[in-house]
């Protein structure tokens, strides 16, 4: 019997992130997505800088590397000269709100029908663990070894507060990637539910293009390499700590593709 | 003259694409699955199957192919067996 | 005037994407370009887009280069600056695209005044890593409007930037043309990330992780630049016989000193003007011939000597410098009078 394989997934792609990250199951679920709505063969990704450049070793559709913090301009261009191709990026906390959260926000404000998944770790990744402007208070970081100050660096900064005040955005939510812990008498187990509701996250999101809608779509996952904590304790913190900073939420749904 | 009809389920892993998380093994509510001794090219220690776990045989539940960060868990299908009993 | 002559080549020649953002003295070619948008007669012209910075430019630039059609976009030495990161993107990735750099003072905030100060910048330092594009340099508005319509053919056939550096005065000048650019010959872009279409998959990236695999993209770009270098091109003014003095300018200065070089050749005197039309690739073997005959070598330019440091390095002779500093336009007698 042979194994169903994804059209969008490469037979033999090796994601290149650390065991336990949750940014291979963004990668698996927007394969997915791409095959389930067969839009793969039209579909343009644009890499941003970050653990996410290294996408297109495991997706196998078109690729445009972008520099670090403008993957949403690029999109923009290929969008507006490619208007019946499906484009969409993804991109780190970093890259999204830090460096290029101008291109982001204009991009966003204008409405161009791309979609915009961010991986939300709360901190560097590939640098190797510095802060973001999404690192919690009091996290330690190897730029902020003493914890994040508020005083000095501000609230970590809410990505679906900036973008839900600009009107022409037609999808926007957050949602938690990380498998919750559940902790039974004799052992830890995950549950399957933030899973699911992130493929349908991405799933939606696509429709929302496919409906000429800017869609945006905000996973909370770990980095427990950079974090310094085991598998289990990062995924603990998230759903301790990370869900009260930022917690999930439906912001914007224009055209209601969640009810259907 | 009767028919049984014996679902069992099997659990398809790609090894090379497995790094030993082990996020699946706990989420395994029948605990099929476990840590293979063996390592793959990448160096990690990858997940094996086993059709009766600790707990029970596997339900099909799917909860290991929802998990998996790496896409290592391929597929949760069904494999059918049928009994002509007497 | 320059600007709309800049514009109207522009889209004749096939544009298909503008993206822009305001800075003087470029702003006009963007606003007469926006005129042009959405009209009938030119059904290629699809987007037209004022982007919220210079990096937004260049990338939006990058991405429609990316999809494979013809973008361009104007700006100064300011906006230039922050290009930079885009274009060495681009030059890695071999995205092409075309960019008008209208120079006005510098460093810093400078002023807007005519000046030609980023020519060091464009030839030896246009990104990270080494980037080496394509420089367009045209002295009158006729020959502004030719490079616009070359510069988009060169870029699609080299999958490379292309430079066209003018300055403020080239573009505000009002002057007679007569030139209908014909659509440009784009060759096929089946390189371009148009979606995979039940075809091989399109990349368009710039990161080699491993050493042998950068080194091997980083041989192929410069394999590409020997094949870019036999398109140099120049033109000598009245260079027929030994010279006395071999004037050096590009763009307004050169056309300032073509009126010097005939001044002096009716008092006897003689001289020549050497004028790079591609400023990279320099013409090498025009410049050394030309040079060799010369008893003195003069650089007219508005700045501190940038050109003449890139002769200087071809011919290994010296070549002084008629320096034009903050935004000065050079006189013609001036000009005439530094052969001595």
């Amino acid at each position: 019997m042979e194994v169903k394989q994804f059209s969008s997934i490469f037979e033999n792609g090796v994601t290149t992130y650390c065991p336990g990250c949750e940014h291979g199951l963004l990668l698996k679920f927007i394969g997915m997505a791409l095959d389930e709505l067969g839009i793969t063969e039209k579909a343009i990704m644009v890499g941003s800088v970050g653990c996410s450049t290294l996408a297109y070793k495991f997706l196998n559709v078109d690729y445009v590397q972008a520099p670090h913090g403008r993957a949403p301009a690029i999109m923009s261009a290929i969008k507006l000269l490619e208007k019946d191709k499906v484009v969409f990026g993804i991109q780190g906390d970093g890259d999204a709100l830090s460096i290029g959260i101008a291109e982001l926000i204009h991009a966003a404000n204008r409405g161009i029908p791309i979609t915009v998944f961010m991986y939300n770790n709360m901190v560097f990744g590939m640098t190797g663990g510095q802060m973001a402007p999404t690192t919690p208070e009091g996290m330690k970081t190897t730029t902020t070894p003493f914890g994040r100050d508020i005083k000095q660096m501000g609230p970590p900064l809410d990505a679906c507060k900036i973008l839900s005040s600009f009107p022409q955005i037609s999808y926007l939510k957050r949602v938690v990637i990380t498998p919750k812990p559940i902790f039974t008498k004799d052992r830890v187990m995950y549950s399957s539910k933030e899973a699911m509701d992130s493929y349908k996250a991405v799933l939606n999101a696509f429709k929302t293009q496919l409906m000429e809608g800017f869609s945006f779509v905000e996973f909370i996952g770990t980095c427990n390499v950079n974090w310094k904590m085991s598998i289990l304790d990062s995924k603990k913190y998230v759903h301790e700590v990370g869900v009260k900073v930022y917690p999930p939420a439906l912001c914007r749904d224009a055209f209601g593709v969640e009810k259907k | 003259m009767y028919q049984v009809v014996h679902s069992k389920w099997e659990v398809i892993i790609n090894r090379e694409r497995c790094k030993g998380c082990e996020i699946c093994i706990n989420a395994c509510p029948q605990e099929n699955l476990s840590l293979s001794k063996n390592v793959n090219s990448q160096g990690y220690h990858y997940v094996e199957f086993s059709e009766v776990g600790k707990k029970g045989e596997c339900t099909g539940c799917k909860i290991c192919w929802w998990v998996c960060p790496e896409y290592a868990i391929l597929e949760v299908r069904r494999i059918e067996k049928t009994d002509n009993g007497s | 005037m320059g600007a709309k002559a800049i514009a109207e080549a522009a889209v004749r020649s096939g544009l298909e994407a503008y993206f822009g953002y305001p800075i003087t003295p470029s702003s006009e070619i963007m606003e007469n370009i926006s005129v042009l948008y959405g009209e009938k007669r030119y059904p290629w012209f699809k987007v037209f887009l004022q982007s919220a910075s210079e990096i937004e430019s260049v990338n939006m630039l990058f991405g429609a280069g990316a999809a494979g059609y013809v973008s361009m976009t104007a700006t100064s030495g300011p906006g230039l600056s922050l290009m930079a990161e885009g274009i060495s993107y681009a030059y890695a990735s071999e995205v092409p695209f075309l960019i008008i750099d209208v120079n006005r003072g510098g460093p810093g905030l400078g002023n807007v005044a005519p000046e030609q100060s980023d020519i060091s910048f464009v030839l030896n330092s246009l990104g990270h890593g080494g980037v080496k594009p394509i420089v367009l340099a045209p002295h009158t508005v006729q020959e502004s409007m030719e490079h616009v319509h070359k510069g988009f053919e060169l870029a699609f056939t080299y999958r490379i930037p292309v430079i066209m550096l003018t300055d403020a005065l080239i573009v505000h000048m009002y002057d007679t043309v007569e030139w209908e650019p014909p659509y440009i010959v784009k060759p096929k872009v089946e390189w371009a990330a148009r979606g995979r279409n039940y075809g091989p998959r399109h990349i368009i990236n710039s990161i080699y992780l491993d050493p042998p695999e950068l080194k091997g993209n980083k041989e192929k770009l410069l394999q590409k630049q020997k094949e870019i270098d036999k398109i140099a091109e120049s033109e000598c003014f009245m260079c027929y016989d030994d010279l006395d003095v071999l004037y050096i300018a590009i763009g307004i200065s050169a056309r300032i000193s073509k009126e010097a070089v005939l001044k002096l050749r009716k008092k006897g005197i003689k001289a020549g003007l050497f004028r790079p039309i591609t400023l990279s690739p320099l013409d090498k073997n025009s410049i050394l011939k030309y040079s060799s005959h010369a008893e003195k070598i003069l650089s007219v330019e508005m700045n501190e000597g940038q050109l003449a440091q890139e002769i200087m390095r071809i011919t290994r002779k010296d070549v002084e410098v008629l320096p034009y500093l903050g935004g000065y336009i050079p006189d013609v007698e001036e000009v005439a009078e530094a052969w001595k």
